[in-house]
């Protein structure tokens, strides 16, 4: 089965808005507790007296328990918006709630938190830290989060059997190739099991193998009560998720589920 | 966040940048430890010139004048107009210590007559000078020749034989004999001297004991060049008209523009070791840039970055600094050792500037570690944290 499927037809943001709104009605049959929900964001940069909007009036529910893949060309607003999910970033009008608790409002402080107990970041140039070691590597959130060291290690080598990295835990990362280094940022994502998992191009700089291997994982990583987000712009992996939204321009132009 | 749980992290960190760290330990060491010694060698330059001003006068700022009136006066006068020690070098009332009446027994005698021996001839070979002696109730004529004065040179070495009683007989220009009878004996020093001999150690003792009237050559000294020119004038208006005085400060200025070029070396190293090495904290630190937003991400407060980064760095600065004194121990003896020879200057250095320069060169570059941590820091907002995070993505 290919995993390219036939090209829908493309969505206004008000049609965009109509599919966002069935979804909803589904979440709440099912009686899904969690859910991202984001109301009119805006995002605008601005240089000099140029101003670019990269995201326009974006309205979007992204209940947990899905593989979601927001999809775009480069410049159509992908990474600000999940910058906005992760709190990296603040938007400029509007409001984003993860389960009814706004993260575009929080402090310094609460944001801390929030990364660190709600969110795990997986991005496309791995983010790890070369000199330390898988298990060093992993251990990193686990330290933040106050975790005694004497728990650690047991939720540290469980993670890393689950990513099939558990022969490589004393390894530098430095040492590491591609797939195993992604591996090593998802088992580190993963670690403090958070609700959500924002992963910007995980199969970016991977080939074929591990690229499949990476989004096996992923959707692994997906369960009732969390959510894993996908920014890509490759079709193959969009097709392997749940939800797909597109992006164009800083508007939402097509979210399907598949 | 355990603290124990950052020192870890701090270890970590220190053991990846342990190469930087040790440049700049080596760096940190050698040019604190040069411009310690540079510094505290320019600062002891300076001080002992001027202990040496303060123990000799010869070098200073000197002025002459025959003046006539109190010594004891003159000397409190003139000291008020910023010279700092008057004396009377050659005073010529001190001949009258050879004037020898028939009728008393006011004759006396000092350690220094001998010397002043030679002098009679000079002063009285002046007419003005006899003239100034005459005007203070002095006849020249009555003055001892040189015959006296070897009369009286040779009896001094007798003097010790000298006992209570005895009769001493002196030629009154060569030709009448004046008898004289001792009739106590003072000990001042180790000379016995007859109760005639008055017990001061020097004739200026005796005149300035006694407020005498006189006129003698006085030699006025200033420490400080500036102050010369007013002193002068002030004396001047006071009627102490000051001869132009010799000066030995364009000879000294030699250390002065030692000491100058010491400084302006000291600074230039100072300046060129905290651009150097905050260069190498800065380089550190951004290079660390992507594990902060790696820490960031997963949660971690700024102050535990702060606290993981700076500690560290801060570790190895204090160690180095305290690397920085040891080495300062062995490089102040030789670069002052060397010093002295070249300049011919003998120096007393103490440790005591080289320690608080040290611990002044520490807080300079603890503040430039910190304020690159913070510059970095800065980009953690959350507006550069999102294009931080995303650069290599793009």
């Amino acid at each position: 089965m290919s995993l390219v499927q036939k090209p829908t037809k493309k969505y206004n943001n008000k049609s965009a808005q109509l599919i966002s709104d069935k979804l909803c009605g589904e979440i709440y049959r099912k009686k899904i507790k969690h859910m991202f929900k984001i109301e009119n964001i805006s995002k605008d940069f601005k240089d000099g007296s140029n101003v670019c909007h990269a995201l326009k009036n974006i309205n979007l529910d992204i209940p947990f328990g899905q593989l979601v893949a927001i999809v775009g060309k480069s410049g159509s607003g992908k990474s600000t918006l999940f910058n906005l999910l992760g709190g990296i970033d603040t938007p400029t009008e509007g409001k984003i709630t993860l389960d009814d608790i706004s993260v575009s409002e929080m402090t310094e402080e609460q944001l801390c938190e929030y990364r660190s107990k709600k969110l795990g970041y997986i991005f496309q140039s791995f983010y790890i830290e070369g000199t330390y070691t898988v298990y060093q590597n992993i251990e990193v959130p686990l330290i933040i989060s106050n975790i005694r060291k004497k728990d650690r290690d047991s939720k540290i080598r469980a993670i890393a059997k689950a990513v099939g990295l558990e022969e490589k835990l004393n390894t530098r990362c430095s040492k590491l190739s591609g797939g195993e280094k992604q591996r090593t940022a998802i088992a580190r994502a993963l670690i403090t099991e958070p609700s959500v998992i924002l992963a910007d191009e995980p199969c970016g700089n991977l080939d074929e193998a591990n690229r499949k291997e990476i989004m096996s994982l992923l959707r692994s990583c997906v369960q009732e009560d969390r959510l894993v987000l996908l920014i890509t712009h490759s079709n193959e992996d969009a097709m392997l998720c749940d939800r797909i939204i597109t992006l164009c321009d800083g508007s939402v132009v097509k979210d399907e589920i598949l | 966040m355990r603290f124990s749980d950052i020192l870890a992290l701090s270890k970590k960190e220190a053991s990846r940048i342990a190469l930087p760290l040790l440049i700049v330990l080596l760096l940190l060491a050698f040019s604190s430890a040069f411009c310690c010694s540079v510094f505290v060698m320019a600062v002891n330059f300076r001080n002992d010139y001027y202990t040496s001003l303060d123990k000799s006068h010869n070098n200073i700022y000197k002025c002459s004048s025959i003046h006539q009136g109190s010594y004891g006066e003159t000397m409190n006068d003139l000291s008020l107009f910023g010279f700092e020690s008057v004396n009377a070098s050659a005073i010529v009332g001190k001949k009258f210590t050879l004037y020898c009446p028939d009728s008393d027994k006011s004759i006396w005698y000092s350690a220094a007559s001998y010397v002043y021996f030679q002098d009679i001839d000079f002063l009285l070979s002046s007419e003005e000078r006899k003239k100034a002696l005459s005007d203070n109730g002095i006849t020249a004529e009555e003055l001892s020749t040189e015959k006296d004065s070897i009369w009286i040179s040779d009896y001094t070495a007798e003097r010790s034989d000298i006992s209570e009683g005895d009769k001493i007989e002196l030629n009154d220009c060569g030709s009448n004999v004046k008898i004289y009878y001792v009739k106590k004996i003072y000990e001042t020093g180790e000379v016995l001297l007859p109760e005639y001999i008055i017990p001061f150690h020097s004739a200026s003792d005796y005149i300035l004991h006694n407020d005498i009237p006189l006129v003698f050559e006085l030699e006025a000294v200033s420490h400080h060049f500036e102050d010369f020119a007013a002193a002068v004038d002030r004396a001047a208006a006071l009627g102490y008209v000051m001869e132009a005085g010799d000066t030995y400060l364009l000879e000294d200025n030699s250390f002065l523009i030692i000491i100058f070029l010491l400084w302006v070396m000291g600074i230039i190293f100072a300046t060129i070791s905290v651009v150097a090495i905050s260069n190498i904290f800065s380089v550190s630190v951004a290079s660390r840039k992507e594990f902060f937003t790696i820490l960031y991400l997963q949660g971690m407060r700024r102050r535990w970055i702060f606290a993981v980064f700076f500690l560290p760095f801060a570790v190895t600065t204090i160690i180095s600094c305290a690397i920085t004194n040891l080495i300062n121990m062995v490089l102040f003896d030789k670069v002052i050792s060397l010093a002295g020879e070249l300049l011919n200057f003998k120096l007393n250095i103490t440790l005591k500037e080289g320690f608080i320069c040290s611990v002044i060169i520490l807080c300079i570059f603890l503040l430039l570690l910190a304020f690159s941590l913070l510059s970095q820091f800065k980009k953690l907002s959350s507006k550069e944290l999102a294009h931080l995070a995303n650069d290599n993505d793009r």
